[in-house]
């Protein structure tokens, strides 16, 4: 090569490579200014977009904390599941592994093949597969498919409290109930910080497990109620059946129960109206429960007092447009027997007597009209109107629990005040909360307040004990040894479409409390619409009697338990609702012969054989009190009968 | 053939920085294969890759680089056939619809990683044989050219996107530097420009024009195509000044950043490192870049400066196109990060390309 012009050559190359020098130059500090740009402008928006994506995974990795009653056994608790995934790129051949996955997985091969062609980076191919199919798909060590530990819920008592407990999502998400109220003290702390730390180096217990809850749930009696539950809508095939057992004196709930249920296992498998906790998301007229309440009302602000006598106009009551009846004519009569034999007309007069203003403070006082802070999602307040709406027909209907609507856990709640004699305790279903490190978690504080002077509460609490004598609308509800308060109640449901009340809708409930000196449980029972022959009084009391059987159970010692067990021969709510049974009035089969009348007044309650007598248009002779033990044709007169109580 | 001056002149700053970015990039290999658990052994292979290839480097360097020149139009062949071979017989790894590699025994071979440099050391001998002085025109470039576009259109047809414009990128300049007249780049610029469209239909496959339209609007696909770039994005973004330490980068650690340990190998070290230590890395191979360069006009030999030039150009091109697609300001062609990516040919490759350099530059004064 010719040196000089080598040199030459040389000389513009070196001037052209510092062309290219500067370009690379230029570039790099263009990359280094989007650097800038991105880690200081940006920073921001795709700090959030990294805070949201990494939040979703956390709560994946993250583990909920379990849910116990209150004898520590376990409701709900998450364990770790193998969650098989793929990354569609790194598997090497897909067809043999979607053959190879669906024997294992019992999925299409087809669906599991488009899977792992996805043209995405992350497929799930089975969240949550028992342990023996996760450890199956782990021996095939395909390329490409993975498995991640992931957390899901377990709930043990399947359909027993669902609704309390409710459920969460397949990302542990809580949905309903108490896993929802409580999701952000289940889950760990969502911080971002602490969340990293959790997964890097040695994480703190409290930010990879979430905390505890306590329940003052008792399961075992929550099971026993749920299953006498279960009878009543099997044999009454009532649409809801609802109880609550409270502890008199704390407010504690030991069973809230609704059926039908569902199984938080399979919720998806599930109507979602079987979801809702009706005893505390759903308000119902409380009907002639509530005449506790305007009777108390009346007794606490001296309206009335104990002597005083009603005149219950003899079963039919006119006020303004509205006719009010009585279940049965009756005259004067003292307050005990206005609670005990549930006259709707004397009720209605003594809520009368109450200046407006004061009977809406006191019902407001007792907790109508406004949510009780049990700390359960979508509490309902029910509807009290105020009283510069109210008409002298609203007052009197209102008196005896109409125009007026509730939600079970307000209606327990406001008659636990006879039970702990005047005092108005607020519902609880949270006995602790504790984070998984076991710091307890402050909790609300339960409400304690007196609405009732003690006499007035110890007055009333009499006349609900008369309720649950032979002659009491609520016998049914007695036990053997122990004294009970109780009221009954049946409301018609108001049928907003018609714009009235129904005829055929019924929601029929017992509320009390026992034993009735020295009160430890108070029980509420609600059947909703059941079928129309089972309308006799007090259906609501046999299952408040068995529910209570069960619930003395945890009280060993204390109560003559083995005396109520041996109760009447026919105590078992199966006798007792053939019993109760009226047959249906059916209207092609108007005229019945008398001996099909005679045998379906037989073994009836007062109030039954009137409601029958009325039904079948006959003309019946009372004597006695207690169960139709007699009951015989006048031979003289047509549709005339005797009927000897005893 | 190996005497005392070779080693006087052995480039040992050039050396030192290669090793420190190859340190630099084991240590995030480590980390982004962190969450990958024991059973992915990527560091450990990395370890011994990176040993093999600094053996094969010195191989490398001790082989005159002129004799190399030489061999180089066979060469060419030779990986013109392998590239054909790839083409019907190749594996795409493991779930890969595309076919890049030449499975020998238990070894994969990747001969487009390779093609690069013969490209360039052939390059380098047939300026050096024309022996034109000054500016040279169409004619003179038109074998170089077509020489380019035969690998170019084999690697494209694998596919392998990004591999394949690099080629480009290495013969733009080198002509630039044999003296093209600044009449003829404009001319062929707006050419290449003009055909683009016509490219777009006839030569990139579906899945790289969705890579394009991926890149001009990411958010158009956040969970399929723009996903990659997204969560690059947010790793970077959210490193801060000083970055969240080592092994603390969260998109790393939950697994959000696919290919975290290969071509997105810079979006971890940013994430962890935070803008002072990616502009540091950035730093780190702008000097490597320029320290190369600056060789480029002080070596005496015109073959052995195109091919100083070629080699840098590779690797700068490889360099720029990665960590503009991390951050996000060109489209995801899939392009190891040079001496950082996990990855056995790669970095071999590169190394071979380091090697070459270091050959020129110890036999600059041995004419």
């Amino acid at each position: 090569m010719n040196p000089l012009s080598n040199r030459i050559i040389l000389k513009s190359f070196s001037s052209r490579v510092r062309w290219v020098t500067l370009f690379f130059i230029a570039i790099l500090l263009v990359i280094l200014l989007r650097g800038l740009h991105m880690q200081t402008v940006e920073k921001p928006a795709l700090d959030i977009r990294a805070d949201m994506q990494h939040n979703q995974t956390m709560s994946v990795k993250l583990q909920r904390g379990p849910i116990l009653d209150n004898q520590g056994k376990i409701l709900t608790v998450s364990l770790p599941m193998e969650s098989v995934f793929a990354i569609p790129t790194e598997v090497e051949d897909p067809e043999t592994a979607a053959i190879r996955l669906s024997r294992i997985l019992n999925e299409s091969e087809e669906r599991l093949f488009k899977k792992l062609i996805a043209d995405s980076s992350f497929v799930w191919i089975k969240r949550h597969p028992i342990p023996t199919v996760s450890q199956q798909v782990k021996a095939l060590k395909l390329p490409g498919i993975y498995q991640i530990k992931e957390y899901q819920r377990f709930y043990p008592l399947k359909n027993h409290a669902a609704q309390l407990i409710g459920f969460s999502g397949i990302d542990s998400q809580g949905l309903e109930g108490l896993e929802y109220q409580y999701d952000q003290h289940l889950m760990a702390d969502t911080d971002r910080h602490s969340i990293w730390n959790s997964i890097y180096g040695t994480p703190e217990l409290d930010e990879i497990l979430g905390g505890s809850l306590e329940l003052t749930i008792n399961s075992k009696l929550q099971y026993y109620t749920e299953k006498e539950l279960e009878k009543v809508i099997r044999l009454t095939h009532a649409n809801h059946a609802i109880a609550i057992v409270m502890e008199s004196q704390t407010g504690n709930i030991l069973t809230i129960a609704t059926l039908p249920d569902y199984d938080p296992n399979n919720f998806e498998k599930f109507n979602q109206a079987n979801f809702f906790n009706r005893a505390v998301s759903a308000s119902y007229e409380p009907g002639s429960t509530f005449k506790i309440i305007t009777v108390s009302a009346a007794l606490e602000n001296d309206v009335i007092s104990d002597d005083n006598i009603f005149f219950c106009e003899n079963g039919k009551y006119q006020i303004q447009d509205r006719i009010i009846h009585d279940v049965a004519s009756y005259g004067w009569l003292p307050l005990e027997k206005i609670i005990q034999k549930s006259s709707n007309i004397c009720a209605a007069k003594i809520g009368q007597l109450i200046p407006k203003p004061v009977f809406y403070r006191m019902i407001r006082e007792f907790g109508f009209g406004q949510k009780t802070g049990i700390s359960l999602p979508g509490e309902a307040s029910g509807k009290v109107f105020p009283y510069e709406k109210w008409s002298d027909t609203d007052v009197a209907t209102m008196s005896y629990g109409h125009s007026i609507s509730a939600t079970p856990i307000q209606l327990i709640t406001a008659i636990n005040t006879i039970a702990t004699g005047g005092i108005l305790i607020s519902p609880s279903v949270i006995k602790t909360a504790k984070t998984a490190n076991g710091q307890p978690v402050q909790l609300t504080e339960t409400l304690k307040k007196r609405i009732l002077k003690k006499t007035v509460a110890e007055k009333v609490k009499s006349y609900m004990i008369a309720v649950v004598q032979e002659e009491g609308t609520g016998f049914r509800a007695k036990l053997k040894g122990i004294t009970v308060a109780g009221k009954t109640g049946t409301s018609r449901k108001y049928d907003a479409k018609k714009q009235r009340y129904s005829s055929k809708n019924h929601v029929l409930s017992f509320v009390g409390f026992l034993p009735a000196e020295n009160p430890k449980l108070t029980i509420f029972v609600m059947i909703d619409e059941p079928q129309r022959k089972y309308l006799g009084s007090g259906t609501a009391a046999p299952v408040f009697k068995k529910i209570a059987e069960h619930a003395l159970h945890f009280y060993p010692g204390q109560f003559p338990i083995e005396a109520a067990e041996k109760d009447l021969p026919n105590s078992s709510v199966e006798t007792v609702f053939k019993a109760l049974s009226i047959p249906p009035t059916d209207e092609s089969d108007d005229k019945k012969s008398p001996a099909q009348i005679v045998k379906r007044l037989k073994n009836k309650t007062f109030r039954d054989v009137l409601l029958i007598a009325a039904r079948e248009n006959i003309t019946v002779d009372i004597s006695g009190s207690g169960i139709a033990r007699y009951v015989i044709r006048d031979p003289k007169r047509k549709n005339h009968y005797q009927v000897k109580l005893r | 053939m190996f005497d005392r001056r070779l080693l006087e002149d052995f480039d040992w700053v050039l050396l030192l920085t290669v090793i420190i970015i190859c340190i630099i990039g084991l240590i995030s290999i480590y980390s982004a294969s962190y969450s990958y658990g024991t059973e992915t052994p990527y560091f450990q292979k990395q370890v011994i890759w990176f040993l093999i290839s600094l053996v094969v480097m010195a191989i490398v360097t001790m082989v005159d680089f002129r004799f190399l020149e030489k061999l180089s139009p066979l060469l060419y062949i030779l990986f013109i056939i392998l590239l054909l071979v790839v083409l019907f017989y190749g594996t795409g790894g493991p779930g890969s619809k595309v076919s890049r590699w030449i499975k020998v025994g238990p070894l994969f071979f990747q001969p487009s990683e390779f093609a690069k440099y013969v490209l360039v050391l052939y390059l380098a001998y047939y300026f050096n044989e024309s022996r034109r002085i000054g500016e040279i025109g169409l004619k003179e470039i038109a074998w170089p050219a077509v020489a380019t576009l035969i690998p170019f259109v084999l690697i494209l047809q694998q596919p392998d996107f990004g591999t394949a414009i690099l080629l480009l990128f290495v013969f733009i300049p080198i002509i630039f530097l044999v003296g093209i007249r600044l009449k003829l780049i404009l001319f062929t610029s707006i050419l290449g420009f003009i055909s683009v469209p016509f490219g777009w239909i006839f030569l990139l496959k579906k899945y790289q024009r969705t890579r394009f339209e991926t890149f001009f609007n990411p958010d158009l696909d956040p969970l399929g195509k723009g996903y990659q770039i997204i969560q690059s994005k947010i790793s970077i973004g959210s490193g801060q000044f000083w970055g969240k330490g080592y092994l603390n980068g969260t998109q790393a650690r939950l697994n959000f950043l696919p290919a975290r340990h290969t071509d997105f190998i810079f979006s971890v070290f940013t994430e962890e490192w935070g803008f002072f230590g990616g502009a540091l890395l950035v730093g780190l191979y702008l000097f490597l870049i320029l320290w190369c360069l600056r060789h480029v006009g002080k070596t005496k030999d015109r073959s052995g400066t195109i091919l100083t030039l070629g080699v840098t150009t590779v690797l700068a091109f490889q360099i720029i196109i990665n960590i503009g697609m991390v951050l996000g300001l060109m489209p995801v062609v899939g392009m190891p990060l040079p001496f950082m990516s996990y990855g056995g040919s790669a970095l071999l490759s590169q190394m071979i390309g380091v090697g070459l350099i270091l050959n020129v530059r110890m036999r600059r004064y041995d004419i």
